[in-house]
């Protein structure tokens, strides 16, 4: 930086009463020893007078500007974001969550679909049996094992002389599964 | 000066302990720094971009913005700087945005002349300042911003520094480039009356 700039600067802190008290003295022998320099300090003394004059003239808004109403508005305003960022965090939980409610929903749906399946194979599975046997008297009979059901029923339908006999208990249902919920194999009456 | 310097650190000071106020819990404490800095606010707003409703906007999101801010402020620089800093930006950014000159439409109500008090000295006032206004928004962005804070707020040069995010050094510069080429550009009589 040339010397010049250097105490234009200062000159202008000198004008803006900025300066040290040491600084300040030596800036005022150099403005009283050089004209150019008085030129310069009166120029800026002028410029920086008139722009602070207009910036007191201007200082206060108060006719444009209520402070009151301001904040007002201001509590408002935040109060209005404030509900809206709430509103829109729910939404975005939503949206975030709403490929889980899907999963889950569809999974619910999938399970319900295979336990009323299984039911219905433990319900139907002596029914043609029984169509045949042409039963009559409906009771209840939980069969604890498949095979001894199966023998049973054969026994029964051998004693009854049934002349054709077809049981069968799918293998992938368990044991607890089956049951005879539907006119028992047990009650024939004329076969 | 000196007062108007004592009187940004006594806000700096308040500042600081409403925040922490409001970062206990108290709410209400940021209306107290609302109150306290926003015709500062408001006038650098509007001396920035010279249009009333424009300046209303953007102190109304700088103090939406430093309600968001203040529950996470960790005192590393002073609020005041923090406001000054993003009034400017925004008021750079609307700028930017509208690429005309806001002063002159509006500049007749800078100053609150009502018709009884109009006398010849008034216009003459009022004239004066609507051409000073007319320099200042010709300056080159940065010198524009120094003037404002240094003559217009009476900021310190190391206040303005900061808020600019530059060294001392540039502040002074820039204020003398500006100082220059504002007594090149307004006419002699509008520098000669006072």
């Amino acid at each position: 930086m040339s010397d010049r700039q250097t105490t234009t600067q200062k000159i202008i802190q000198y004008v803006l009463n900025e300066l040290p008290a040491g600084e300040r003295l030596k800036i005022q022998n150099e403005v009283q020893a050089s004209p150019e320099l008085r030129a310069v300090y009166e120029r800026y003394r002028v410029l920086i007078g008139t722009l602070k004059g207009d910036a007191e003239a201007t200082a206060t808004l108060d006719h444009i500007y209520d402070e009151n109403q301001f904040i007002v508005a201001l509590q408002q305003r935040i109060e209005t974001q404030e509900s809206r960022r709430h509103y829109s965090h729910v939404l975005f939980l939503a949206r975030e969550h709403v490929f889980v409610v899907f999963i889950l929903f569809f999974t619910a749906i999938s399970l319900m679909g295979v336990w009323r399946f299984k039911q219905s194979h433990v319900v139907s599975a002596p029914i043609p049996y029984a169509q045949r046997m042409s039963l009559k008297r409906p009771s209840l009979l939980a069969i604890q094992q498949p095979s001894m059901a199966q023998d049973s029923v054969f026994q029964l339908a051998q004693h009854h002389r049934v002349p054709e006999f077809h049981f069968s208990i799918p293998s992938w249902l368990s044991v607890s599964d089956v049951r005879i919920t539907k006119p028992s194999l047990v009650d024939i009456k004329n076969p | 000066m000196e007062k108007q310097n004592l009187n940004m650190n006594r806000v700096d000071c308040a500042d600081d302990h409403d925040i922490r106020a409001v970062q206990q819990g108290d709410q209400q404490m940021f209306y107290s720094i609302v109150q306290r800095n926003q015709s500062q606010i408001f006038r650098l707003a509007y001396r920035f971009c010279g249009q009333q409703e424009d300046a209303q906007d953007i102190t109304q999101e700088v103090f939406y913005k430093a309600y968001k801010i203040i529950p996470h402020w960790k005192f590393k620089a002073k609020f005041f700087t923090w406001l000054y800093q993003t009034t400017l930006n925004m008021a750079r950014t609307l700028r930017r945005k509208r690429k005309k000159i806001f002063f002159v439409a509006d500049m007749t109500s800078r100053i609150d002349f009502t018709a009884q008090q109009q006398t010849i000295t008034d216009i003459e006032k009022r004239e004066r300042s609507t051409q000073l206004q007319r320099a200042i928004d010709r300056l080159p962005g940065r010198q524009r911003i120094v003037v404002l804070l240094r003559i217009y707020e009476g900021l310190k040069i190391n206040q303005t520094a900061e808020i600019m995010r530059c060294r001392p050094g540039t502040v002074k510069s820039l204020l003398n480039q500006a100082l220059k080429r504002l007594s090149q550009d307004m006419p002699r009589e509008v520098v000669d009356v006072r």
